[in-house]
């Protein structure tokens, strides 16, 4: 790993973020995790509009972790958004939800999300997810190339 | 005289001889004439006497004889008509009349009792019956025609009343036919209009029915000749009507010339408008009620005879009672549907709130997973990174956090897996039990290796029709009860096994466990229906419910069949794979 590795947490729930930040805490790799509260900050960020113009404060991610039911803008609308833009549609979204309805899991699909992982209740279960993550997804894939 | 001359003596005698046969001759002749004056003199008086009418015509068709039969029946005097053309044949049965008078002149066949109609003197025609025989002089030509005639005004007229009863009766009889039918009022009304119209001579016959709490009538059905503004569907106020209250006392109200009336109501205005000169409203009561009426509109002021009468009130009578049943047919119909409807609209709202109290509790379930994950998250942190800043008391009471937040999320995902069941459509397909089973047991590995469980799962396991993953459910669930409520000391032995019946399929799930009392064997399918407390058996009330739910939605059934303290079998009945060929079904 040349440089460190950004991750944006897309995420209304403080104490989700928290044990998130914490879980990550506990991981092996150095991250850098960026959290959007909500969906517009999560567009605003991967946009770089107004305050997130600049990208040396907050460079485009490796992974955006991405919970879908949000008040006003929802992760499915951030998602669609982020796969049909051209510089944003090869970084890998990761959706981390609550849900496991059929028509949310479809959806999340079909608008390209590249994986789809249920929060656990328990904290070890969400431990273990995201050491799962950080194995799979910033460590085994190997990522797009690096767009100029 | 054969010797020629003759003496004087002979020619007197002769002479004398001459003279006796002459006076013979004369006293024949007289006699015959006497016998000829005194024939006819009778045939005279016979004539005369007659009772039926006897005319005589010459061969140009002249009158030479009427006797007083005939003036009775046509009102003509023999001084009005001897000498001239017979003045009773009508119009159309001229061209008849002329040619059996050339018949008969040229020697054809006599008539005898041909019944053709003729004309009295005022007008009005006569039904009768004609017998001719021709007068023939010496030479054989025919110098007068014999006409015998009978009046048949009376037979005719019984036939036809006779005819007129039968229409009556099959009029009626139609009529009884639609109550029996018991179609609808229109219907009825509509079929005897056309029925009676053929017995009572009117231009417009209409049945009209009476609604009194909104002052109103309205006319059901018309029968018209040409266009009317007052066709079936009309509505009017019965004060537009004419003198209703008639009707109420079950009579028979006529106007027998409109043109005649001081001042007409609207209704009939618009009748005279139409042409109609004369009507008469004939009331429909059913259980002295009066319903509505039967009303004939005649353009002429040929009044309607008392037989007309009596059929239109016959005709009210039979159809007031046809159309209060049909009537109250509709009625009774009306209300089955809106009582079905009814059922139907509760059905739908029943669904719709249990829809709304299943996604209620889903979302309930759903939201209480994120404050539960942070509750044990963060009691999780606090236990494992702040352990050393904590007491025995502290850190136990922290594992308590944890372990009834851990029983808090098993309950919550139950609750999940329960309401989740039904909200995605099942389609059933062909399914292979041990396909089912396999992963179940996989997951279920570490606890029967703890409990020294044997698991014993039949090798010929048929195909059911069902759903993969709702009867992994209701296998996991029924699995996980037989390792659970297991006697202590006594390592659970669990066989699984299945036979197809027919068109179904039985699993039977048997335990060695606890049992479960008879009183019981309904309610622990219930949602948190427990018979033990969670230090006892942990569970969260929810297994079996989603066992009993799932089975319903597969169109199954399942019971358990168990003696206390020897265990339990768990009965799942499933509907069975039909093969294609049996089920296209000749």
């Amino acid at each position: 790993m040349s440089r460190a590795v950004h991750i944006l947490l897309v995420e209304d729930n403080r104490m989700d973020v928290e044990l998130t930040l914490d879980a990550f805490r506990e991981g092996r790799l150095a991250n850098t995790i960026h959290v959007a509260s909500h969906g517009q900050l999560a567009l605003d960020y991967l946009f770089g509009r107004g305050d997130h113009a600049d990208r040396h404060r907050y460079p485009l991610p490796d992974l955006i972790l991405l919970d879908l039911k949000m008040p006003g803008i929802d992760g499915f609308e951030v998602l669609r958004q982020v796969k049909q833009a051209p510089i944003l549609r090869r970084i890998p979204v990761v959706i981390l939800t609550s849900s496991r309805e059929e028509g949310d899991r479809a959806l999340g699909y079909d608008r390209g999300a590249n994986s789809y992982l249920i929060k656990p209740v328990s904290f070890d279960g969400f431990l273990d997810i995201v050491r799962k993550v950080e194995d799979y997804w910033l460590t085994i894939n190997v990522g797009p190339p690096e767009t100029e | 005289m054969s010797d020629g001359l003759s003496t004087p003596e002979a020619l007197q005698a002769e002479l004398g001889e001459l003279r006796s046969r002459l006076h013979h001759l004369e006293q024949d002749r007289e006699r015959v004439e006497r016998t000829l004056r005194e024939r006819t003199e009778m045939l005279q008086a016979l004539i005369h006497a007659a009772p039926v009418a006897i005319d005589m015509l010459d061969p140009q068709g002249n009158v030479l004889l009427w006797n007083p039969a005939a003036e009775r029946l046509f009102g003509w005097t023999a001084e009005e008509v001897l000498g001239r053309p017979l003045p009773m044949v009508p119009d159309d049965k001229q061209a008849e009349f002329r040619c059996g008078l050339r018949e008969l002149r040229e020697g054809g066949a006599a008539l005898v009792e041909v019944e053709t109609r003729r004309q009295r003197k005022d007008g009005t025609p006569i039904d009768i019956s004609l017998s001719t025989g021709a007068v023939r002089n010496e030479q054989g030509q025919v110098i007068g025609v014999l006409g015998v005639i009978r009046d048949l005004t009376r037979r005719k007229g019984l036939e036809e009343s006779l005819r007129r009863y039968g229409e009556r009766l099959s009029t009626l009889h139609a009529i009884d036919q639609a109550i029996l039918l018991a179609r609808s009022p229109e219907a009825i009304a509509g079929g005897a209009l056309g029925h009676l119209r053929r017995l009572v001579p009117c231009q417009r016959a209409s049945v009209v029915l009476f609604d009194p709490d909104r002052r109103e009538m309205s006319i059901l059905v018309v029968d018209v000749e040409g266009p009317t503004r007052l066709g079936a569907g009309t509505v009017i106020p019965l004060s537009d009507f004419a003198r209703a209250e008639v009707l109420l006392h079950q009579e028979v109200l006529q106007f027998p010339d409109l043109d005649a009336l001081p001042e007409r109501s609207p209704f009939l205005e618009q009748l005279r408008r139409e042409g109609i000169r004369r009507y008469a409203s004939v009331p429909m009561v059913v259980e002295g009620k009066l319903i509505g009426a039967l009303n004939l509109s005649s353009r002429e002021l040929v009044p309607f005879t008392v037989e007309h009468l009596s059929v239109a009130r016959e005709v009210a009578d039979q159809l007031a009672i046809a159309i209060e049943q049909a009537r109250l047919h509709q009625e009774v119909e009306r209300r089955a549907r809106e009582q079905e409807e009814r059922v139907a609209q509760r059905t739908t709202q029943l669904q719709a709130a249990n829809q709304e109290l299943e996604a209620f509790a889903y979302s309930v379930s759903h939201d209480l997973r994120a404050p539960l994950r942070a509750i044990s998250g963060f009691a999780q942190i606090i236990a494992r990174r702040h352990r050393a800043s904590l007491n025995e008391e502290g850190r136990h009471y922290f594992e308590n956090i944890i372990e009834a937040g851990e029983r808090m999320g098993r309950l919550i995902d139950d609750l999940l897996a329960y309401s989740r069941l039904g909200r995605r459509p099942v389609e059933p397909r062909p399914v292979s039990l041990r396909e089912v089973l396999a992963p179940i047991l996989k997951d279920l590995a570490r606890q029967i290796q703890e409990a020294r469980a044997d698991i014993a799962v039949a090798e010929d396991l048929p195909e059911v029709r069902g759903d993969a993953t709702l009867l992994g459910q209701v296998f996991a669930n029924l699995l996980t009860n037989a390792l659970t409520y297991r006697r202590r000391d006594v390592p659970p032995r669990i066989t699984l096994a299945a036979r197809a019946d027919h068109d179904h399929v039985l699993v039977r799930v048997a335990d060695n466990g606890i049992g479960i009392p008879a009183e019981h064997h309904d309610k622990i399918f219930r949602v948190f229906q427990r018979l033990h407390g969670d230090d006892e058996y942990p569970g969260t009330g929810i297994g079996l419910a989603i066992v009993r739910k799932a089975v319903d939605l597969l169109g199954g059934r399942v019971w358990v069949e168990s003696t206390v303290g020897e265990g339990s079998v768990f009965c799942v009945q499933l509907p069975a794979v039909v093969s294609p060929l049996v089920g296209a079904g000749a």
